[in-house]
């Protein structure tokens, strides 16, 4: 991800703004979501748990009503005396004897009332041993119950009798499913007594279909609530009533006791109330209560599905979506606003810098607000104020810079004109001593005595004095004043032909010279440093030359610096003394009379003059009786220098025009000159 | 064939010296003017196979002498030295610019003067 920094003011505006405004609706959606669905769950616990109070105390009440009727039933005087008579007749006589079907006659009628007014599939008369001495639905008796539990036979009233005949009480059975006729029944055994004497038993079979009615009354269970009745049938939990989605499932769908499911059903059978989330026969997610019918330890289950229950919370958390939705948007629109009410002056404050950086100094920035930004931008516009304004000031000090400058170069030209003019002009009557001088010797030799040839000689030598003082100061004056231009010069070969100039001297004073053979190629005026080692050259020669203890040396050689070229000329000479090192380098300095060397003294600050104009430096390191060494630099980088053409043009020698008229006419540029 | 030569030069002594060695040389027609007015005239009056300029005249100098000498008479004749007293490169190029045969420095010997005649004879 890219750095945030690195964002855009309105990018990160909207981030901030969708984080701070997002982060709590967020969490108050999360809040009020989970809050309301716990209270929906609660409200839903508190009305499934109400609905199932209810519904069981209806089927309790349903149930106890038969139970009690039964009892009643068994102590009625034709009740007691219809087990007396039929266990008789039928002990006596035979179920098929004409005594039995004479009471069977007597009885029927009364029998069959009873069992219609209550509601019983059938009311069974047992006698004290089990056996069956009358069904009234059958008109006779069915068979010993004993029997059936010998054989094996699966028969729930024959296992209550044999309850109710060890505790001389009212039992009730468990579920008996009847396939041909696709029901459950249970069976209500009561003992019939005779002042006291147990004389048999009453049996009422009941269909489940009695309680379908509790069942499906869907009242106050939405759209998907249902009541479930279900028994334990060996290890698995039974329906026993038709399902709201499935009407056939009485008996047929069937819950393992081991599962989840099935344990909150036996605990229910138990007499263990609870309620929870769970998963139903359709596999969907449900709210159910479980509760015992404890009479016919049956469980009441009753469960509505999540979905239904939570629908309503779901609704509040899309209405709370959307409402958020509406908001980032909301959000995102006055983020955009506010970050462009701010990004806009500072990107109008940004183009008018920028068009005062190119150069358009009147540009100002408009003031809109009197906020933040309205002050940077009335202080932008100070600063450039203050901007035009110190620029006013440079041009006004580098006008007077370029003024002095030019006043300067006028004087520096001027003075140079009139070295020039004076060395010129004090050079005419010097020729003519000189000339005339010589002249006298050549034609008047014989009229002098040697008195008289000496003043000439001696004329002569001041006027070849002065000459050479002359000679000085216009090369001083000239170097200063031509420019040649600048070229690659090989050092080697530039003091191969100095030395060629010199040759005589170092010969006549058997000077012993040597010169380093790697001396680099150099971008200079090949012209000035010509000179520079010339004056360098014949100086340490001419120092050199009167050491008179061992032979004269003279070196030349050469040191690379890291930006320049550093040269050296080196004698074993008599040496200057330090205190002289900074004056020697000045105009006609001197250091030694002239009977002991000649010259005028002006080679230094030639060669200093010419050392300068390169950007170079030149330095001495000598002692007294130690010889001397001149070190020089030439950079190695030299900034363009002028062409020759230009120079000319420049002095005023030359017309532009003829410049370049001239240079055409031989086939060249101008740049070239 | 060099036989007349003319010298312009404000400076007398010059002059005797430049006479003598240009005499000593062999040359035996010579005159001279001491301005460039004058040596204009004595151009036209004298009509000399060479004339020897100084650069700094009184009213002017020897390469606007030289200058008009070219126009008038072309290329060919007479040929023009220009002297002068301080040997500059800057010299030099106009001296050729103006249409000088050759350009040398002043000496008391007139060794160089001499020299540039050799070339040119």
């Amino acid at each position: 991800m890219a750095n945030f920094k690195n964002f855009r003011i309105t990018t990160k505006f909207v981030i901030w703004f969708l984080l701070i405004s997002l982060i709590p609706l967020a969490a108050a959606i999360y809040v009020s979501y989970k809050s309301s669905r716990t209270v929906l769950e609660e409200e839903v616990k508190n009305s499934l748990l109400a609905v199932t109070d209810n519904k069981a105390n209806q089927i309790e009440a349903f149930f106890q009503r038969i139970k009690k009727d039964v009892v009643n039933l068994s102590s009625l005087p034709d009740v007691i005396d219809a087990t007396e008579r039929f266990t008789n007749t039928f002990q006596s006589y035979g179920e098929k004897s004409p005594e039995y079907n004479a009471l069977v006659q007597e009885f029927v009628p009364m029998f069959s009332y009873y069992r219609k007014l209550s509601g019983y599939n059938d009311l069974v008369f047992i006698s004290i041993d089990g056996e069956v001495i009358f069904s009234v639905k059958n008109s006779k008796g069915t068979g010993s119950l004993y029997e059936a539990v010998l054989n094996k036979r699966k028969s729930e009233l024959a296992e209550t009798f044999i309850k109710a005949k060890a505790s001389q009480e009212t039992e009730v059975s468990n579920f008996e499913y009847r396939p041909e006729s696709k029901e459950g029944v249970i069976f209500i055994v009561v003992p019939v007594f005779k002042q006291a004497n147990l004389i048999g038993f009453l049996a009422s079979e009941i269909s489940n279909r009695g309680i379908y009615e509790f069942v499906q009354d869907y009242s106050s269970l939405g759209n998907t609530g249902e009541a479930i009745i279900l028994s334990k049938i060996k290890e698995e939990a039974v329906f026993i009533t038709p399902l709201r989605f499935d009407s056939d499932a009485a008996f047929k769908k069937k819950i393992e006791i081991k599962s989840h499911e099935g344990q909150e059903i036996e605990n229910a059978i138990v007499g263990l109330k609870s309620s929870g989330i769970s998963t139903d026969y359709r596999g969907q997610k449900v709210f159910a209560v479980w509760r015992p019918l404890p009479t016919f330890r049956l469980c009441l289950m009753v469960k509505i599905d999540t979905k239904e229950v939570f629908a309503a919370a779901g609704k509040l958390r899309n209405a709370l979506l959307r409402i958020s939705l509406l908001l980032m948007v909301i959000v995102i629109i006055v983020a955009l606003y506010l970050a462009r009410s701010i990004s806009s002056p500072i990107k109008n404050l940004t183009h008018i810098s920028k068009i005062i950086s190119e150069g358009e100094l009147s540009a100002r920035v408009k003031i809109n607000t009197q906020d933040e930004i309205g002050e940077l931008a009335a202080s932008f516009n100070q600063m450039t104020d203050k901007l035009v304004e110190a620029k006013a000031n440079v041009e006004k000090k580098n006008a007077e810079v370029e003024e002095q400058k030019r006043l300067l170069e006028e004087s520096n030209k001027e003075l140079d004109s009139f070295v020039y003019t004076a060395s010129h002009d004090l050079r005419a009557p010097l020729r003519g001593i000189e000339g005339l001088v010589k002249f006298i010797e050549e034609d008047y030799a014989d009229k002098f005595d040697n008195q008289g040839k000496d003043y000439l000689k001696r004329i002569r030598t001041g006027a070849t004095r002065m000459k050479q003082l002359i000679d000085d100061l216009l090369t001083l004056s000239r170097i200063s004043r031509i420019k040649n231009p600048y070229e690659d010069v090989e050092m080697n070969e530039l003091v191969s032909s100095v030395i060629s100039r010199i040759e005589f001297d170092i010969k006549q004073y058997n000077i012993e010279l040597k010169v380093a053979d790697n001396l680099p190629m150099v971008r200079c005026d090949r012209i000035k440093i010509q000179e520079v080692f010339f004056n360098l050259i014949s100086n340490a020669v001419k120092f050199s030359s009167k050491n008179k203890i061992t032979t004269p040396k003279v070196e030349v050689g050469f040191n690379d610096k890291p930006d320049a070229y550093e040269f050296y000329v080196k004698d074993n000479g008599i040496g200057i003394d330090k205190k002289y090192h900074n004056e020697i380098f000045g105009i006609f300095k001197r250091l030694h009379t002239q009977e002991e060397y000649e010259g005028t003294g002006a080679g230094l600050s030639i060669v200093k003059r010419i050392i300068d104009d390169h950007k170079g430096q030149i330095r001495l390191d000598s002692e007294p009786g130690k010889g001397a060494t001149f070190y020089f630099t030439i950079p190695k980088e030299i900034p363009q220098q002028k062409k020759i053409g230009e120079i000319l043009v420049e002095e005023g020698i030359i017309s532009k025009e003829d410049l370049t008229y001239a240079l055409k006419k031989q086939g060249k540029d101008v740049i070239d000159a | 064939m060099i036989k007349k030569i003319l010298i312009v030069d404000d400076n007398a002594t010059d002059l005797l010296i430049i006479k003598r060695y240009l005499v000593r040389a062999g040359y035996n027609e010579i005159v001279s003017a001491g301005n460039v007015q004058e040596g204009i005239k004595k151009v036209e009056t004298e009509s000399p196979d060479l004339i020897i300029l100084d650069t700094m005249l009184p009213d002017g100098n020897g390469f606007e002498i030289c200058q008009v000498i070219r126009e008038k008479y072309n290329q060919a004749k007479p040929r023009i030295i220009i002297i002068t007293g301080s040997v500059d490169a800057v010299d030099a190029v106009r001296a050729r610019r103006s249409g000088a045969d050759d350009y040398c420095a002043k000496t008391f010997d007139c060794a160089p003067l001499l020299e540039a005649l050799k070339r040119i004879a």
